[in-house]
């Protein structure tokens, strides 16, 4: 079993170590000088020299991949953003408990809606609520959910006037954007919960254990559930990096100022220090966030749990 | 008419509800697209200074904007973007997913496991990221927000057809094929890929909703193409600048949008029915 | 057979089952009427598709929830075709046990075989301590080897045939009065289908439980029933005593089946060797359901569906042809 987790998480640092290869040697391609970006171009080729220098950017490729990478093994530092000559670490530090906050409000939400909708349509499979819910939510993948936040902010902010367009300071300011985030989100849950539930309930163990005399509930709770949630936990838990890069879309909106509102910022100014580090950050989770997911199936089922340990002599 | 496949196929197809509306939701946006300038009233880009953000009404269906362009028509030409984002994305992304595809499935080894590798590497990035990373090295255009798109959706291509060359080879008439002396590259072309249309079409029909929304968005966010392009994420994003004062500028691309991908979601749907392709 | 004063335990008194297909109903069982009695084996045979699944299914009223039921089951005086769903759960593993085949699929995956044991004796009111006792020595009885150790076992750790002792053990855990085997020992070795055939036997002699045991192989009839039904189409054609049915069948297609058991070893004997597949009826036809495969078939047998015919008392058949010499 320890192997196997081991093997998992070296795999997963050879992931990250290859993106964060990627990404830099990315925004190291990039056309252009970067000290364009940081100073005008009427700055004697002196001071420019001086400011290649002192941001290391004379240096070979390698070296500098070395450097940037050391620092943030070492010390978590990403280093100073080129364009606000701020450390990136600063800017990182404010925004990422916004966004930490946005993602767990929608991805809260979105598991007290979509998973009991996904089972009210697998125990009334081919009811009318069952048509309604499977149809709306399949409507919903075809919205793209920037527009599904402007529609929310003509409905409740401009026509009824219930809550606020932008901020992010009191409660009301939050409905709208989690709320957008849920609605998008919600239908891919709904979806896999209702197929996985269904699926669960055409198992031969369930005739047996209605065979045996377990009560109706019984069976619903111990032998249903029980296992169509292992597979949607588990792809719930991966699909958490997603809602952070779906985050991305709904801070840009609202006006809030998380870690997606600051990489689309420094996108925009190509300030790629910044876009490195949010990237870089994200893939980790993404990475994360997946390994937990084969460490929880492992754990919730015990026919993988073998497999693993299996497979990792 | 029945008895050749492609009759035999025509005439499930027609008794396929998702498939024919989705074709004939599909079809409009290609026939939009195409004869935009006679549908359209007025040219996208023509200002009508007299008449800026006025209300839908029966000259402007849609409205105008800032520049009093006419938005019924701006909606109308931008279903040529569409169009353009669907085609090029795809052609990108199958060209680059079926070339590693076959190349990985066919000589399998290092080469399969490099490429694969690869694929793993980009899937452990959300796409949005990557897409956002990628536009961020090539710069803001509509070309460049598709190819950044197509970069981060090609790998699920290149797997699947990749499964299936693995599959494919070890069948007789493959072994037949090399038996008789073909070179690979020809059994790879001849041989294996027309085996893998039926699969292909269906994972065409599967990614487009992601290809179009996805470069929309880039489009929403200003990463795409830039004004005075008539781009319905563009449009999006400009009816939000507006979106307290005339809220008909956000809604209707927007519509469009969801209109054509309901469509290609039928459609699809409607496919994976009628071609039944097995993908893993 | 001797038949005096044996006590009815389950009548089937015509009971018709079809499923929804595409365009009508699929005829599964048709006006079955069987009488089990206390104390018995009695063993239901035919080919895969003839309806005996059905059968048991119908009386633990585990089928899908789609199909049509009619008719009659009456066990211990109770009809359960009407009982309520609260009512049926209490005879489900209480009073009627279901040993289902292929125990893989049906053991929950992430439950230990102990835990899937006495979950089922938890029901009557044993604590949880207790319950898992107990499993371990029901696992003991159906000769589980290292029973202990196999309770903490989770189902796909287990050998096909330790499975389908977890499984006996859990159906034999609240001592029910009639326990259906379904196919109990298809897909094991014959060795492990003769102990697990004495476990059945045990059950009866023991403490007079009678067991209903489907099985499409007459091998496993030949050792174990008192009595033996044999099913074709959804139709009881031929039903009567072991030794009457076997000695002097008196249905072509019993005689067919039993020239289809290889003559050296009768006992491993399968039914696979009759050519033709059991047909499917979507309406419930005139005539004969066998006539189609029938070596005696008449002009009769299209138009008119034959009565039971009485052999001796407790052996009928349904056919046309009178009962010629010994097949």
């Amino acid at each position: 079993m320890r192997t196997y987790y081991l093997k998992r998480l070296s795999m997963g640092a050879l992931l990250i170590f290859s993106v964060s290869i990627l990404v830099f040697s990315m925004m190291h391609m990039m056309p252009g000088d970067p000290i364009d970006l940081m100073v005008d171009r009427r700055v004697s080729q002196d001071r420019r020299d001086a400011l290649r220098k002192e941001y290391g950017l004379d240096r070979p490729l390698i070296t500098q991949y070395v450097d940037w990478a050391g620092k943030i093994l070492l010390h978590g530092d990403f280093g100073i953003a080129i364009r606000t000559k701020q450390p990136v670490n600063d800017q990182l530090s404010r925004r990422i408990p916004i966004s930490l906050k946005l993602c767990g409000l929608m991805f809260l939400f979105e598991l007290i809606i979509a998973v009991p909708l996904g089972l009210i349509c697998a125990y009334k499979k081919d009811s009318w609520i069952d048509r309604i819910i499977t149809n709306i939510s399949l409507v919903m993948t075809a919205v793209p959910n920037f527009w599904l936040c402007v529609i929310l902010i003509i409905i409740f902010s401009v026509k009824l006037k219930w809550l606020p367009i932008s901020g992010y300071e009191q409660a009301r300011n939050w409905v709208l954007p989690v709320a957008s985030g849920v609605l998008g989100g919600v239908s891919g849950t709904i979806r896999l919960t209702r197929s996985e539930t269904i699926d669960a309930m055409r198992q031969k163990y369930v005739v047996t254990a209605y065979a045996k005399g377990l009560p109706h509930r019984a069976v619903v709770v111990g032998h249903v559930l029980r296992n169509a949630l292992i597979l949607i936990t588990v792809l719930m838990c991966m699909s958490i990096p997603w809602l952070i890069s779906g985050a991305v879309i709904t801070e840009r909106m609202f006006g809030i100022p998380g870690m997606g509102h600051l990489l689309i910022n420094s996108i925009v100014m190509q300030d790629y220090s910044v876009v490195q580090a949010c990237v870089l950050i994200i893939t980790t989770l993404t990475v994360a966030f997946n390994i937990l997911g084969d460490i929880l199936i492992g754990l919730l089922d015990p026919r993988i749990r073998i497999a693993q340990t299996e497979g990792a002599q | 008419m029945s008895d050749t496949p492609a009759g035999l196929f025509l005439s499930r197809s027609l008794k396929n509800v998702n498939f024919m509306i989705g074709f004939i939701i599909l079809l409009s946006i290609v026939l939009t697209a195409v004869f935009a300038p006679s549908i359209a009233p007025f040219n996208y880009d023509e200002p009508h200074k007299a008449d800026r953000f006025t209300a839908p009404n029966s000259t402007y269906w849609f409205g105008t904007d800032d520049f009093g362009r006419d938005q019924f028509s701006r909606v109308v030409y931008g279903a040529r973007i569409t169009l353009q984002v669907a085609i090029v994305g795809t052609l990108i992304q199958v060209l680059l997913g079926v070339t590693v595809g076959l190349l990985c499935g066919f000589y399998g080894g290092a080469i399969d496991r490099i490429l694969m590798y690869l694929t793993d590497v980009t899937w452990c990035v959300p796409g949005t990221v990557l897409a956002l990373a990628v536009v961020t090295v090539l710069g803001k255009s509509l070309m460049n927000s598709i190819i950044a798109i197509s970069l981060v959706n090609w790998a699920g291509y290149a797997r699947v057809v990749r499964a299936k060359t693995m599959s494919l080879k070890n069948m007789p008439f493959i072994e037949t094929a090399v038996a008789f002396g073909e070179r690979r590259p020809i059994i790879m072309l001849r041989y294996i890929l027309p085996n893998m249309v039926p699969a292909l079409i269906v994972l065409i029909s599967m990614n487009l909703p992601g290809t179009i929304l996805s470069t929309a968005t880039l489009s929403f966010l200003g990463l795409g193409s830039q004004p005075p392009s008539p781009d319905w994420g563009l449009a999006i994003s400009q009816g939000m600048t507006y979106v307290t004062r005339c809220v008909w500028l956000g809604v209707f691309p927007g519509l469009a949008l969801v209109y054509t991908v309901v469509g290609v979601n039928l459609l699809g749907e409607g496919l994976r029915d009628l071609l039944d392709p097995n993908i893993g | 057979m001797e038949s005096t004063a044996r006590e009815e335990l389950l009548r089937l008194d015509k009971l018709s089952v079809d499923y929804p297909v595409r365009g009508g109903w699929l005829s599964a069982v048709s006006e079955l009427s069987l009488t089990l009695f206390k104390g018995e084996i009695y063993a239901l045979v035919g080919e895969s598709g003839c309806g005996k699944s059905t059968v048991a299914y119908a009386v633990t009223r585990l089928l899908p929830g789609s199909e049509r039921v009619d008719g009659g089951i009456y066990f211990e005086g109770d009809d359960l075709t009407k009982l309520s769903a609260s009512k049926m759960e209490k005879v489900r593993g209480r009073r009627i046990g279901m040993i289902f085949q292929n125990p893989l699929d049906s053991l929950n995956p992430v439950y230990t075989a102990g835990r899937q044991i006495s979950e089922a004796i938890a029901l009557d009111g044993v604590s949880r301590l207790d319950a898992r006792d107990r499993a371990v020595r029901l696992l003991r009885d159906v000769r589980m080897p290292d029973a202990e150790k196999r309770s903490r076992s989770f189902p796909h750790e287990l050998s096909g045939g330790m499975r389908q002792r977890v499984m006996i053990a859990m159906m034999l855990s609240r001592e029910p009065d009639l326990l259906i085997a379904d196919e109990p020992t298809t897909a094991l070795d014959v060795s492990i289908e003769a102990q697990i055939l004495s476990i059945l036997l045990d059950q009866k002699e023991s403490r007079g439980a009678s067991v209903l045991l489907i099985t499409h192989n007459f091998g496993v009839v030949a050792e174990t029933a008192d009595r033996i039904g044999v099913m074709y189409a959804g139709e009881l054609v031929e039903e009567g005593g072991a030794e009457d049915v076997f000695d002097r069948p008196a249905h072509p297609y019993t005689r067919l089946l039993m020239r289809a058991l290889p003559r050296s070893s009768k006992k491993a004997g399968r039914l696979e060797t009759i050519e033709g597949a059991v047909p499917r009826f979507t309406d419930r036809p005139r005539g004969c359901r066998f006539r189609n495969r029938c070596p005696g078939a008449m002009d009769v047998c299209a138009v008119l569906a034959p009565e039971y015919k009485t052999v001796n008392d407790g052996h009928r058949y349904r056919c046309h042809l009178e009962r010629t010499g010994e097949a």
